[in-house]
């Protein structure tokens, strides 16, 4: 994996988050690993970013992947997402 | 006069002998390789496979949308008119290729569009062939689509949001493992020569004092033929002729009927319709050598129907009077064939009639139903909430292609609807904008534009003088708002709140509400798969009861969790050390429930307009939603509706530093005289207080008194004031006529229910007469007695589950077709002691 890959993936992410998130802050200025559910997440919202993800990355979440630590944080995101696109 | 033809003389059934043969999907049938198996008629896959004794509900689920279907007839046609025969396909579900003689004839993909097919010239006189092969859905939905932007957690499969089909069988949670797949309503063929009607419509409205009745009739006649359309109710009453229109192939006109009689919901008067028939003259003989023809066009009511929602409210009128809504969601009869015979529908009916119910809501979730069930809505008096077959999914309404045939599906169905009486409201979905709400989407998505503006204009062009409703829960600041517009109410219910919520909620209209899992007669629980000995925590009762998939309880939960607050016992415990009685005061919990929710809305200042319970009738036998078990037989909650639902009844509420408060209602057209009697107990057989009060009650009345006001001194009925111990524990009133019938009783226990059984109550029952297929008792108790219910085999009582004041005494039929039983029971829930049934002492003569 490419760094730049890397960043296309969490730009892509960051944008899911800024439209579908409703966080207490701007995503684009979140560190990697900091939490979203004190970035105001909830668990209503994360599902909707989930929906998003995986319109944006043409992937499906199964149903074990439907945890809370999974939507921790953009990294956390962006694992879980590498991981479903097999790259 | 000539006979009356039925408005499609020559419509048959195909004779010959259906086959079906199951394939892998996209399978290509090779031959008579195949294992062809003859059936009954051109039913659905799972009714033929469990007819054929190679299938049952009680088994391992099995997928019917994993596979092909293939079906076959072969038949003669020796009648087929040269020039003219129609081949039609009432209903294929879902994704449909249908050939006759190796022609392709036509691709359905909507299961709720019919089809008609000029086969003429593709017709033999001997050895046709029509195949029909049903693709497997699974298959179909595997293909990559565009992903909804909520889900609906209780669907099977998200993307069968782009599939016109039903979600029955695709509802694991809730209904039974059999997806209907294949041919579900009739195919028949039809001679089209001409003089055969080929279209009918018919609107009947009232403007002012007159009924209008606007007439168009599609059918080819010689010159000079003569159309006249004909109304009758007991005898003619008005004819008037049609006049040939441009085409040449139309005959139209207006009749106009003055001051006829209305069409009113049976609560409120009666549905009077009137007989329409066409009378064609062509100036020669009909084959039978009468001068005329007499076509029967079906029956139609006059009433109006308007919408009220000022004040955040929902007020259904009928004729300009204010209805209360109440009655239960209809499902089919039979989940596995979705077809019911005349008969057992009509019974259904009536059953629900004599419940009190006054509507029936054909939910979103389930299927138009056929057209007996609503001739017989039309003739019994009971109304129809119909929404269209769209239920809590994002539905692809920019697809071009779903949207062409919904429109197609939606233009037939109101062609086939919209001059019924009984339809009073068209309701765009169940439960969409709820869903997409809960699941946290944008609020812009919420009402989808299929709802909001394509469907009401089809219903303003085709339907316009039937209201229009955009979803089942709509109005508020979210669809769920309980005091705005309508909602699926489950306050009291699945989300566990007190019964106090009925008045709280300020619930205006509930399209469903009331959901538990009710517990069924002994004998429905016997035809679950582990026979009468399930116990309720057993993997075959719980396969039964339905739930919200994802959720960490089930609605047997809820049952439990209202237990306890009626009766104040640890449910979970009495489940394991009694599991009798655990199912007895689980009976009484969903009834008592609904009973008291009921006395909340039909309260005269109630804001609430209806509410109709979630289902009527059970899919599978178990204790599911149905107020009815799965064969028909009324559970303990249908016996309460019916008291609670009369439309001449009394209710009790408790009104807290106000005392307790009697209602009585009279919904009917005449004027009243009636008398309230009121007694109080304590201790089970003291009476302590009594009063009577006499009130005549106006068309559409009601009355609204304090209790204390029927005594001459103060009485803390309701224990709000508390001076000193209770000083009653029972408070009955009870309706009569001046002559003496009792109309209705209601009980209030301001302590609540008696939660333990005492050793006995002093019940006895006597036969006192036996007719062909009916047995009279009388029961009579000693002291209180709750929860009366018979253990008499063979035969349902009309009564049920209600209770008794001391010295009380009730008459109740139990009807049934065997012989007596050897030893018959009498139980009530506060009693260890039951009664065995005395067998009536033989006379001398």
């Amino acid at each position: 994996m490419t760094t730049t890959t890397v960043n296309e993936i969490d730009n892509e992410i960051r944008g899911v988050l800024r439209a579908h998130g409703r966080l207490n802050a701007d995503p684009d200025q979140l560190d990697g690993a900091a939490d979203l559910y004190q970035s105001g997440l909830t668990s209503h919202a994360s599902v909707n970013v989930m929906l998003a993800l995986e319109g944006t990355f043409d992937i499906e979440f199964p149903d074990q992947m439907l945890k809370r630590s999974v939507f921790s944080s953009i990294d956390a995101i962006r694992c879980a997402v590498s991981q479903l696109t097999g790259a | 006069m000539g006979a009356a033809a039925s408005r499609h003389p020559g419509r048959q059934a195909l004779p010959g002998v259906w086959e079906i043969c199951a394939a892998p999907p996209g399978a290509a049938l090779s031959g008579d390789a195949q294992r062809w198996q003859a059936i009954p008629g051109a039913w659905p896959a799972a009714a033929a496979l469990r007819h054929l004794g190679q299938w049952s509900l009680a088994e391992t689920p099995r997928s019917f949308d994993g596979q092909d279907w293939h079906y076959r007839l072969r038949f003669d046609a020796p009648d087929a008119a040269a020039n003219g025969a129609v081949l039609g396909f009432d209903g294929l579900a879902t994704l449909a290729h249908v050939s006759l003689n190796g022609e392709g004839l036509l691709d359905s993909s909507n299961m709720f569009v019919a089809h008609e097919c000029d086969v003429g010239m593709l017709l033999r006189k001997r050895g046709n062939e029509l195949t029909l092969h049903f693709s497997g859905l699974d298959k179909e939905l595997e293909q990559r689509r565009p992903r909804p932007r909520w889900r609906a957690p209780m669907v099977s499969h998200q993307q069968l949001r782009w599939f016109r089909t039903t979600l029955l069988g695709r509802t694991p949670g809730w209904s039974p493992p059999a997806a209907v797949v294949g041919p579900w309503r009739d195919i028949w063929l039809e001679p089209r020569d001409a003089g055969s009607l080929r279209q009918v419509d018919l609107h009947a409205t009232i403007q002012g004092n007159l009924g209008v009745v606007d007439c168009r009739l599609d059918i080819e006649l010689p010159r000079g033929a003569i159309v006249e359309l004909r109304l009758s109710r007991e005898g003619v009453v008005a004819t008037e002729r049609l006049e040939r229109d441009e085409t040449g192939r139309s005959f139209a006109g207006q009749l106009r009927l003055r001051d006829p009689q209305l069409w009113w919901p049976h609560t409120h008067g009666e549905p009077a319709l009137y007989q329409v028939s066409a009378v064609v003259r062509t100036g020669g003989r009909t084959e039978s050598g009468q001068p005329e023809q007499m076509v029967d066009l079906g029956r139609i009511g006059f009433r109006t129907i308007e919408l009220d929602t000022a004040r955040d409210g929902f007020s259904l009128s009928v004729n300009g009077v204010p209805v209360f809504c109440r009655g239960a969601g209809w499902t089919p009869l039979d989940p596995v064939s979705l077809r019911s015979t005349r008969a057992a529908c009509d019974a259904a009916l009536v059953q629900a009639r004599t419940a009190g119910m006054n509507m029936l809501r054909v939910a979103g979730t389930t299927v138009y139903e056929e057209d007996h069930f609503y001739e017989t809505c039309d003739e019994l008096g009971i109304l129809v909430w119909q929404d269209f077959m769209f239920a809590n999914m994002d539905y692809p309404a920019d697809d071009p292609s779903f949207a062409a045939s919904v429109q197609l599906e939606v233009r037939q169905q109101l062609r086939r609807l919209q001059s019924r009486p009984c339809l009073a409201v068209l309701c765009g979905n169940s439960e969409a904008e709820q869903q997409a709400a809960m699941w946290g989407a944008p609020r812009e998505n919420w009402l989808s534009p299929l709802f909001g503006e394509a469907l009401p204009r089809l219903c303003a062009e085709l339907a316009p003088s039937i209201p229009y409703w955009p979803s089942s829960a709509h109005g508020g600041a979210f669809p769920h708002q309980a005091s705005v517009g309508t909602t699926s109410y489950y306050g009291v219910g699945a989300y566990l709140r007190p019964l106090e919520d009925a008045r709280r909620s300020e619930l205006k209209f509930a399209t469903e509400c009331l959901a538990f899992a009710n517990i069924p007669a002994p004998a429905a629980l016997a035809r679950m798969p582990g026979g009468a000995a399930t116990r309720a925590q057993h993997p075959e009762w719980k396969q039964r009861s339905p739930r919200d998939l994802g959720a960490g309880w089930d609605f047997d939960d809820v049952r439990d969790h209202y237990l306890q607050l009626l009766f104040r016992t640890d449910a979970q415990r009495l489940r394991a050390v009694d599991h009798e009685r655990y199912l007895a005061l689980g009976r009484l919990a969903s009834a008592e429930v609904m009973a008291a929710c009921y006395a909340e809305w039909r309260r005269p200042r109630s804001g609430c307009n209806g509410a109709l319970v979630l289902m009527l009738r059970d899919l599978w036998a178990g204790a599911g939603w149905g107020v009815v078990d799965d064969d028909g037989a009324p559970k303990a909650c249908w016996h309460a509706l019916k008291r609670a639902l009369q439309p001449i009844t009394l209710l009790v509420t408790d009104e807290g530093v106000n005392g307790l408060f009697v209602h009585v209602l009279n919904e009917t057209a005449h004027p009243q005289s009636l008398e309230i009697e009121l007694t109080a107990w304590r201790g089970g057989d003291v009476q302590v207080a009594a009063g009577k009060q006499t009130v005549v009650l106006s068309a559409r009345g009601t009355h609204s008194v304090p209790a204390v006001a029927m005594l001459d001194h103060f009485m803390d009925l309701g224990y709000a004031y508390a001076f000193g111990p209770p000083p009653c524990d029972a408070i009955v009133a009870t309706l009569r006529t001046t002559g003496g019938a009792q109309l209705a009783r209601a009980f209030h226990f301001p302590g609540g229910f008696p939660a333990a059984a005492e050793a006995d109550v002093g019940l006895a029952a006597d036969i006192i007469d036996i007719t062909e297929g009916a047995v009279e008792l009388s029961v009579h108790t000693r002291r209180l007695a709750l929860g009366v219910s018979f253990d008499f085999p063979g035969f349902l009582p009309d009564d049920e589950h209600f209770h008794l004041p001391p010295n009380g005494q009730a008459r109740v039929t139990l009807r049934g077709a065997g012989p007596l039983p050897a030893a018959a029971w009498v139980h009530a829930v506060n009693s260890t002691r039951s009664a065995r049934v005395a067998q009536r002492r033989q006379t001398n003569e």
